[in-house]
């Protein structure tokens, strides 16, 4: 497929009349196989290739994208972009595209993923329905197969070619109340173990059994790995520099500060992006730069922010993108975390995360998929659903343990965490 | 088009039960506009087919962008062997379709001016004067405008004998201004939802008197003070802030797909289950809501679903009471109905459609009564005008919602501005608590273009409707 790809960039470079452009042409093919009440429900196939084209003519931007590769409707898609620049209104602010640029090579990409077949697909959704019925509960999820191949572009002379591969199963059981989810994603396909996938999501269906209710009060919380990352990824539509540096978020004049009373971070609190991890999908380039690993927050201090190429050249910055996402871990165990504390509670996730207000950075949230109350070191038993509201910030400094980091999905490696006083300020029947 | 008879009659020859195709080109054009300068100037234009065939008690779905007969046939053998495996692990009797006619028939969103035809000139320049507008306020530091135009031209067949042509259009112009003083930063925001019009819609809506009161409500925002405490207090909310609140607490648990617990996995399940039926007191005796798919401007109006089901209009709450779901042909045998509703559609060409919310709206208040009688009538309590925060759980009972603009009312009066106000309820309790509800005079409609659902997801859009409705005994307080 590169080889096509690549005849496409080469007519359409040939065809370009702008002062500068970026071209991402990719190949991608789908396969996503849904189930619920123990049946599969939708399942589809299919391949596409898309492009998209951005120009510049006389600091005037347009942009078109499509997905037919004749050369009429390339033709068309170049004209129809550079149409739309003419007439557009001159940008004071127009960036340059990327230059020629050496990239460091990560490998994303495993052939194993085009021989999982159709029929494959389904023995693996049978052996998660037979799970479900071993315990009289009803499943419901989707496995998804992806394989995409990209190139990138620009008139400054960057030329780049990326595949990657993806398997990403998720899956939810439920019984009466109990209700309880497990996820798993990774470019290798080869790592999927189902079995040890099944024995998670029983032994999480095994502890909600005895669930006994409870008001919504502050304490300690175990947020183990998927709650992590569904809170903190919601940290990073905060992490923009620009938006910092426009003072709508709280994050304003914070990089570097290493006074303890002015950071905004915990010390306990890491987060960055690395090339280095060959387990982490990783992409090379993005249409902002071409990645490289970086520090985003260390102890608690902000070394980095996400910026964009028109805040970078204006204000005389790098930029930089998020391509994958690691929140540094230590060592303690899940046991060792309850007698940290008196009492508390251990959420197996979080969802609907929205922002009650940006400039604070006050989140709202609910727990899903399973909580557990514990007290003196052990767990008691479950306990219905909770609604919180944190600064999520102000919440690493309340991090009193964290375990070790684990992969969540392909991009994505984070740990268990022990939080002192979290605020839940509304609970649910269930 | 001679490709669907190729699909629809070789589906028939591999022996399929059902079988659909709907070719569709989605043309999208997008402005974003920030302060004055324009950040992005896009024409997306997605095109191809998807065909869906159901065997056994089972569905397949193949897509391609390759308009050739060997593509095609190519794409049918694929959905019918996906359909034909998967049947080996279907529930009992598996997917059978409700009943429904065939029809051959076209539809077209109406439009006076196609949006598409207006020149992008215009457009930037209204833009540019809608931006400068607001940034010619000292305390407005940044102001954001984002135009979208979407055109979808659908042709569908089945094997049923169903022919459709569909070409709806909606337009979706927001802008947001940005307030700051020394300790904050707050937005006041424009934004009416998405409506299927055309750009007669724009030219009548007075964008630029309304950038100078969004400019001067961010600037009183800024400047306001919280709520210090959470307690029981009046809600009185506005039109465009109901059509969030119904989105999330009445639409999504309608949903049939959700009831029989097929978004379990993501989007989540629904309290509203079928033994509720006809009994459950979703809200008070005043609380009506229509399923509407001939609502006009409305963003799920299209003639027919992507089941090939005529849009219809039916009561989904009537006098407080949970009356019917919104349906699709393979939901509704579920329950025992051998009808759908027509609420089955996907966002491209690529996306196997889903149960969808239609159309729905809360009927206006029968008695004659404005907003400024419905605040005179309020002694103490908050006016929340426009979205903000939204979340709610997976099972549609327990959520929270903000704002984007706020006034507390004293005496029957709007007393003081606020900022970051919050409020916390539930279902039954919210729609319940429903006192009274605004004439059809107040009656207006939001269109949301972006209703994330679905693995892998997809994005629907639906109008919904309200007058200013009053609610009693909330629990009302303010973020951090």
């Amino acid at each position: 497929m590169k080889e096509k790809l690549m005849t496409i960039a080469d007519f359409l470079r040939k065809n370009v009349k702008a002062d500068d452009y970026s071209i991402s042409i990719s190949y991608t093919n789908t396969h996503y196989t849904r189930f619920a009440q123990n049946s599969i429900t939708q399942h589809m196939q299919g391949e596409y290739f898309a492009v998209y084209y951005q120009c510049i003519k006389d600091n005037k931007r347009g942009s078109a994208s499509g997905r037919q590769m004749d050369e009429e409707s390339l033709i068309e898609m170049l004209r129809k972009a550079e149409t739309i620049a003419e007439q557009n209104t001159p940008d004071p602010n127009i960036e340059k595209s990327l230059e020629k640029s050496e990239l460091i090579k990560v490998d994303n990409y495993y052939a194993t993923i085009e021989k999982i077949d159709t029929a494959k697909l389904i023995d693996m959704v049978k052996q998660c329905i037979v799970f479900a019925k071993s315990k009289e509960a009803m499943l419901s999820g989707i496995i998804s197969k992806e394989f995409t191949e990209h190139i990138y572009m620009t008139g400054n002379g960057f030329l780049a070619y990326d595949r990657v591969s993806n398997l990403d199963m998720s899956m939810t059981l439920r019984k009466d109340h109990i209700e309880t989810k497990v996820s798993y994603g990774s470019k290798n396909p080869d790592t999927l173990n189902l079995d040890k996938l099944l024995n998670q999501l029983g032994s999480q269906f095994d502890a909600l059994k005895e669930i006994k209710p409870m008001d919504y009060e502050t304490l300690p919380v175990i947020l183990r790995p998927q709650a992590v990352l569904n809170l903190f990824w919601f940290l990073i539509w905060l992490f923009d520099r620009q938006a910092a540096d426009e003072n709508l978020t709280p994050f304003t004049d914070l990089i570097g500060v290493t006074d303890k009373e002015l950071m905004a971070f915990g010390e306990k609190f890491t987060m960055y992006s690395t090339l280095k991890d060959s387990d982490l999908m990783a992409n090379p380039f993005t249409s902002n730069c071409v990645s490289k690993d970086i520090s985003w927050i260390k102890n608690g201090v902000i070394e980095n922010m996400l910026t964009s190429r028109y805040w970078a050249q204006k204000n005389n910055l790098e930029p930089s993108s998020l391509y994958n996402l690691v929140i540094a871990g230590e060592d303690t165990s899940e046991e060792e975390m309850m007698k940290m504390v008196p009492r508390g509670l251990i959420v197996n996730n979080l969802w609907y995360i929205r922002l009650n207000d940006r400039k604070s950075a006050d989140l709202t949230g609910m727990t899903r998929d399973g909580v557990l109350y514990f007290e003196n070191g052990k767990i008691k038993h479950a306990v219905n659903n909770f609604r919180f509201n944190e600064q999520i910030h102000n919440l690493t400094k309340r991090i009193l343990a964290l375990g070790k980091s684990i992969q969540i999905n392909a991009a994505d490696k984070v740990p268990t965490i022990l939080f002192d006083n979290f605020t839940f300020v509304d609970k649910t029947n269930f | 088009m001679k490709f669907l008879d190729i699909a629809m009659d070789y589906a028939k020859s591999l022996t399929a039960d059902y079988a659909d195709i709907r070719i569709q080109k989605t043309t999208s054009e997008g402005i974003y506009l920030e302060n004055t300068s324009f950040k992005h100037n896009n024409l997306n234009l997605i095109y191809g087919y998807g065909i869906r065939v159901l065997k056994d008690g089972a569905w397949g779905f193949a897509h391609s962008n390759i308009f050739t007969e060997d593509a095609v046939k190519k794409t049918t053998k694929q959905a019918y062997d996906i359909a034909r495996l998967s049947a080996t692990l279907k529930n009992g009797a598996g997917i059978r379709l409700a009943n429904e006619k065939s029809y051959i028939a076209e539809y077209k969103t109406p439009l006076k001016i196609d949006p598409f035809k207006i020149s992008l000139k215009e457009k930037t320049e209204l833009m540019l004067e809608i931006s400068k507008k607001m940034l010619s306020y000292n305390q407005i530091k940044k102001t954001m405008v984002y135009f979208m135009t979407q055109k979808d031209e659908k042709l569908f067949a089945s094997t049923i004998g169903t022919r459709l042509d569909v070409q709806t259009t909606f337009i979706n112009p927001v802008f947001v201004a940005y307030a700051s003083n020394d300790n904050d930063t707050q937005s006041r925001q424009f934004n009416e939802g998405g409506k299927g019009i055309g750009w007669e819609w724009i030219n009548n809506l007075n964008l630029i008197d309304k950038a100078d009161q969004v400019a001067q409500e961010a600037i009183i925002k800024v400047n306001a003070e919280t709520l210090s405490e959470e307690k029981r207090r009046t809600l009185i909310l506005d039109q465009i802030h109901l059509g969030l609140t119904m989105h999330e607490s009445v639409g999504h648990p309608t949903e049939l797909d959700r009831v029989l617990g097929w978004e379990a996995d993501y989007a989540g399940i629904s309290f509203a289950t079928p033994e509720k039926l006809k009994n459950y007191k979703y809200g008070s005796d005043i609380i009506n809501f229509m399923g509407d798919n001939t609502l006009d401007g409305g963003l799920a109006t299209a003639g027919f679903d992507d089941d090939g089901v005529p849009g219809q209009k039916w009561y989904i709450v009537r006098n407080g009471i949970l009356n019917e779901y919104g349906t699709t042909r393979e939901t509704a045998p579920f329950i025992d109905l051998d009808y759908s509703r027509g609420c089955n559609r996907a966002t491209h060409y690529y996306d196997q459609p889903m149960n969808r919310i239609p159309n729905l709206y809360l009927l206006p208040g029968e008695k004659k009564l404005s907003l400024s009688d419905l605040i005179s009538d309020t002694e103490e309590g908050v006016f929340i005008q426009g979205q903000g925060s939204f979340s709610i759980d997976q099972h549609r009972i327990n959520f929270q919602f903000g704002g984007d603009y706020f006034w507390e009312i004293k005496d029957g009066k709007l007393y003081r501005p606020l900022k970051k106000v919050l409020y916390r309820s539930n279902n039954p309790e919210f729609w319940n608590s429903c006192d009274a509800i605004c004439d059809k005079r107040f009656w207006k409609p939001f269109g949301v273009i972006n209703c994330g659902k679905g693995q892998p997801n997809q994005t629907g859009r639906m109008t919904h409707g309200a007058a200013p409705s009053r609610f009693r005994n909330i629990r009302v307080g303010g973020s951090k």
